[in-house]
């Protein structure tokens, strides 16, 4: 079947988009604004997926065979679209079939409408520790106007000169100059350290245009960039769900653009240091690499878990926790999620998803062992800060209320995103328990198997 | 020529994938004074650096960080 799908010049090509006929309502048809988009370049899964772009923007991937009787439904009627598989595939797909694929694998993707003309109410989907309270900032047509500009910064020579600069840099830092002078004339300084706090929201804002420069360099385009709240901590993200259609290299160059914006960051804060003599943009330079470092932790939804991801080629790893654990029963079956993995993919995802549980578990306990201490101290913290605040709102000090009202805000952050992630795993839980009790009360309710009658042989269609 | 047969198709791969959005955010290392994360407030001998409050005082400062191994606060020497 995938030679068959691979010898096709419309699907053998890896992720070259192929635009639709022109629309003429019959059905099965995929809905306008539906592209395909070829296979997905270096998974880590034994029958590579295909995938395809709803007009939603979201990307559905199916298998060789699915792939190959979509790509058929562009306007034809229904006995054209079995011919077509048929001949496509080298099997014989009969119109009963293709109407079967159409109403029960593509209609609630979104791809195609039901049978009725109905259409699925299409959403993103909602996995586990991801980005929440979405909101967008910047919209896609400005990202992709930023990105245009910004994707110079990735010509190969560009990037070689700034990271090797950047190394010079920090070889000289730590050996013959150092950060201390900075950090005093920091801690000194109030107005200063509002000015770094604005400078931080810039830098991270910065970070994510180099992902959406990366994701347009490659040729996919990149979407809004938002502010969400990831945990406990705000957090600002780009979707580059385009960038699915790039090889492995550029899906990795998306994932690791933003670090390398920190970068040009802390280049140009040593660069803007050595023109004016002042210290504080050492801290700068040696601040940015060190947000830098933390985006590789690969546990969390940073840019070192989307690299892990795309190194092994699975691309939602999070999803196969559950699976790969439950392989590791001796004697259970093992879930399709996991056999449908190559064996050295799945050796990568085993030790991803034991490694994940382990650190997970720890930094749970660590929260709840901490958290007595921790509230504690960040109420006498927040008195402090809303002193200051009145302080300054008596003597008339903008600064000194601006910085109390920054930190009383940094303070009560993380508890109310504690409390809010508390009860969302609560409700998660909850609807999962609800699920399990109605499935064994239908357990309960269905006849047993010595009740039911001999299965026939398994039906065929056409 | 061999026929699909309902069972077949029913078993192949059809699923929507997460989008892709990457994220940047101060999630911070908790142990010792991790202020890189350069959010700064500061009013007084108060600072605050992202989820860390500093409190100087005397060439000393006490860091109040989350999920700190030793409770949630420690102190070091400043000059």
């Amino acid at each position: 079947m995938s030679s068959a799908l691979m010898t096709t010049p419309q699907a053998a090509t890896t992720a070259e988009e192929q635009p639709l006929r022109a629309p003429r309502r019959t059905w099965p048809q995929l809905l306008e604004g539906t592209a395909l988009l070829g296979r997905f370049a270096g998974s880590g899964l034994r029958e590579p997926p295909y995938l395809v772009r709803r007009h939603d923007g979201q990307i559905v991937q199916l298998s060789p065979l699915l792939y190959a009787i979509a790509s058929c439904m562009d306007g034809r009627q229904l006995p054209d679209i079995a011919t077509a598989a048929t001949d496509l595939l080298g099997l014989r797909v009969s119109p009963d079939l293709i109407a079967h694929a159409a109403t029960q694998k593509l209609a609630p993707l979104g791809l195609v409408a039901y049978p009725d003309g109905s259409e699925p109410r299409l959403e993103a989907l909602n996995p586990l520790l991801a980005l929440r309270f979405r909101a967008g900032i910047i919209p896609a047509g400005a990202v992709n106007a930023v990105a245009g500009v910004l994707r110079v910064l990735f010509v190969p020579g560009v990037m070689v000169a700034a990271l090797g600069a950047l190394l010079t840099c920090d070889v000289w830092l730590a050996t013959a100059h150092g950060i201390g002078a900075g950090v005093r004339t920091i801690i000194h300084s109030p107005t200063l350290g509002l000015a770094l706090f604005g400078l931080l929201i810039l830098s991270m804002a910065f970070h994510e245009c180099g992902h959406a420069a990366a994701c347009r360099y490659g040729g996919a385009r990149p979407g809004r960039i938002g502010v969400g709240i990831y945990l406990v901590f705000p957090a600002f993200y780009t979707d580059v769900t385009d960038s699915y259609r790039l090889s492995r290299g550029g899906r990795l160059r998306t994932d690791l653009g933003g670090v390398y914006f920190n970068a040009l960051v802390a280049l140009a804060a040593a660069g803007a240091y050595f023109a004016t003599g002042y210290e504080p943009l050492l801290v700068v330079t040696v601040t940015q690499q060190a947000l830098l470092v933390d985006q590789f932790v690969p546990w969390l939804r940073l840019d070192g878990y989307h690299i892990i991801s795309d190194l092994i080629g699975v691309s939602d790893l999070f999803a196969r926790i559950k699976p790969v654990v439950l392989s590791l029963v001796p004697g259970r079956p093992l879930d399709r999620r996991v056999a449908e993995l190559k064996p050295w993919a799945r050796a990568a995802v085993s030790i991803w998803v034991i490694s994940t549980v382990a650190v997970l578990t720890a930094a749970l306990a660590m929260i709840v062992v901490s958290a007595p201490g921790y509230l504690r101290q960040a109420w006498h913290s927040l008195m402090l800060q809303l002193h200051g605040v009145a302080l300054g709102v008596t003597t008339g000090n903008v600064i000194a209320v601006i910085a109390g009202v920054i930190g009383a805000f940094m303070l009560v952050l993380p508890v109310a995103g504690m409390t809010l992630t508390y009860l969302m795993l609560c409700r998660r839980m909850g609807a999962s328990l609800a699920t399990r009790s109605v499935r064994v009360d239908l357990t309960l309710a269905s006849p047993r198997p010595d009740d039911a009658p001999a299965p026939g042989p398994a039906p065929t269609v056409g | 020529m061999q026929e699909i047969t309902v069972h077949q198709l029913d078993a192949e791969l059809a699923e929507q994938l997460p989008a892709r959005e990457l994220m940047n955010c101060c999630w911070g290392r908790q142990s010792g004074p991790s202020t890189y994360q350069t959010n700064v407030a500061s009013q007084g001998n108060t600072t605050q650096f992202g989820l860390v409050n500093v409190n100087a005082s005397n060439d000393q400062v006490n860091l109040l960080a989350f999920g700190n191994s030793n409770g949630g606060i420690s102190q070091f020497n400043g000059s």
